[in-house]
């Protein structure tokens, strides 16, 4: 058995774990770091957003420009939804909420996966509140340019194609949601539970 | 007449100041989490990167050291859960630990080094919150400070030590009688 005293004595006596940087050089590397990770969080903020108010601007003047009514409408509902995007994401977009630290153990690890728990819940919900109503949006559009096109006497199915397209790229979005980034975050919540198991 | 120090001046000079202070016991800490010597070099840096965007924030409601524990363990069970290099960890046992001293006999040399695997690996054998609470022991915190860190009462601290050293020697007897 090992005595108390010599338990101390063992866990402080490791060489190893002593001083191996100069705090000026942790500290210069730790400035970098924050530095470099607070750059691509606002870089990634700005594309989204931008990209958002590309979307808002150019379906906005699709609309204007949108010679059948219902063509009008889905081309308002896409640009609606851009521009819900570059209103949102500056400013509840930050990436994951940033947990204070100083909260005592219990309290944080109680606040860590509730965090996961929002975040799936978030993103199981975002294909209805983001991602179907752009969709339904260009759908309309797509189902008004064959109907204007069958009015006029065209063949209304030379429109197929790019409904196929646009139904394509939304699914793809959908599937990445559902099979790599749910997954993803289920994954780093069981991490957390097996290393916090029957730790509470 | 007397300037105001920059905030990020002040900001400096603490950062500086907790990590001389701190290191060693940060690197132990690391110690507890993960085996290979990245792992614990990673949750380090992780810490170090929490406390600097702590210390603005830090009104001293609470002491120093056991903020400083807080965000530490906290940092640390989140970058943990992330840590992808189990199989690396298994396979470095052997790494990061003392090596050996000439003035120092062979045989006390392998018996503390013996007595070290051991230890860590114990420790890390522990659920979570009892690893946190014997290692915050280690650190010589009292059970009031570990109360503070952990928000638990003294008393379950008390309780908690006492089933975590019958747990450790139990498996110092099992070191013991195996061949």
């Amino acid at each position: 058995m090992i005595p108390p005293d010599e338990l101390r004595q063992i866990w402080s006596g490791q060489r190893d774990f002593e001083r191996t940087k100069g705090g000026k050089e942790m500290l210069a590397s730790v400035i970098e770091k924050t530095r470099t990770l607070d750059r691509m969080v606002a870089a990634r903020n700005m594309r989204e957003c931008l990209a958002g108010v590309f979307v808002a601007a150019f379906f906005a003047w699709a609309a204007w420009s949108a010679p059948s009514v219902l063509e009008r409408l889905g081309m308002t509902i896409v640009s609606l939804t851009g521009a819900w995007y570059a209103y949102y994401l500056p400013r509840y977009g930050k990436g994951p909420r940033r947990l204070d630290p100083s909260a005592n153990l219990t309290a944080y690890r109680a606040i860590l996966r509730e965090g996961y728990d929002q975040q799936i819940r978030l993103l199981r919900s975002v294909k209805y509140w983001a991602i179907l109503p752009a969709y339904v949006g260009v759908l309309m559009a797509r189902i008004g340019t064959g109907m204007r096109l069958a009015a006029e006497g065209k063949n209304p199915w030379t429109n197929v194609s790019s409904v196929a397209i646009v139904t394509a790229i939304f699914v793809a979005v959908w599937l990445l949601m559902e099979f790599r980034s749910l997954p993803r975050l289920q994954r780093l919540k069981n991490d957390l539970s097996a290393v916090t198991k029957n730790g509470d | 007449m007397e300037t105001a120090a920059h905030p990020d001046d002040r900001c400096r000079e603490i950062f500086l100041r907790l990590i001389a202070e701190y290191e060693g016991a940060l690197r132990r800490l690391a110690g507890v989490y993960a085996n290979a010597p990245q792992d614990r070099e990673d949750i380090v840096q992780e810490i170090a990167v929490a406390l600097w965007r702590a210390i603005p924030a830090f009104r001293g409601e609470s002491s120093e050291r056991t903020w400083l524990y807080r965000i530490a363990h906290n940092t640390a069970i989140t970058i943990s859960g992330k840590l992808r290099r189990k199989a690396h960890s298994e396979s470095s046992v052997d790494e990061g630990f003392e090596h050996p001293s000439d003035a120092e006999h062979e045989d006390e040399r392998l018996i503390r080094e013996q007595k070290r695997r051991w230890l860590f690996h114990a420790i890390r054998d522990l659920p979570v919150l009892d690893r946190q609470i014997l290692s915050l022991h280690l650190e010589d915190l009292s059970h009031g400070e570990i109360g503070e860190v952990t928000g638990m009462s003294p008393g379950a601290i008390a309780t908690r030590l006492s089933r975590i050293r019958d747990r450790l020697t139990q498996g110092a007897r099992q070191l013991e009688v195996r061949p």
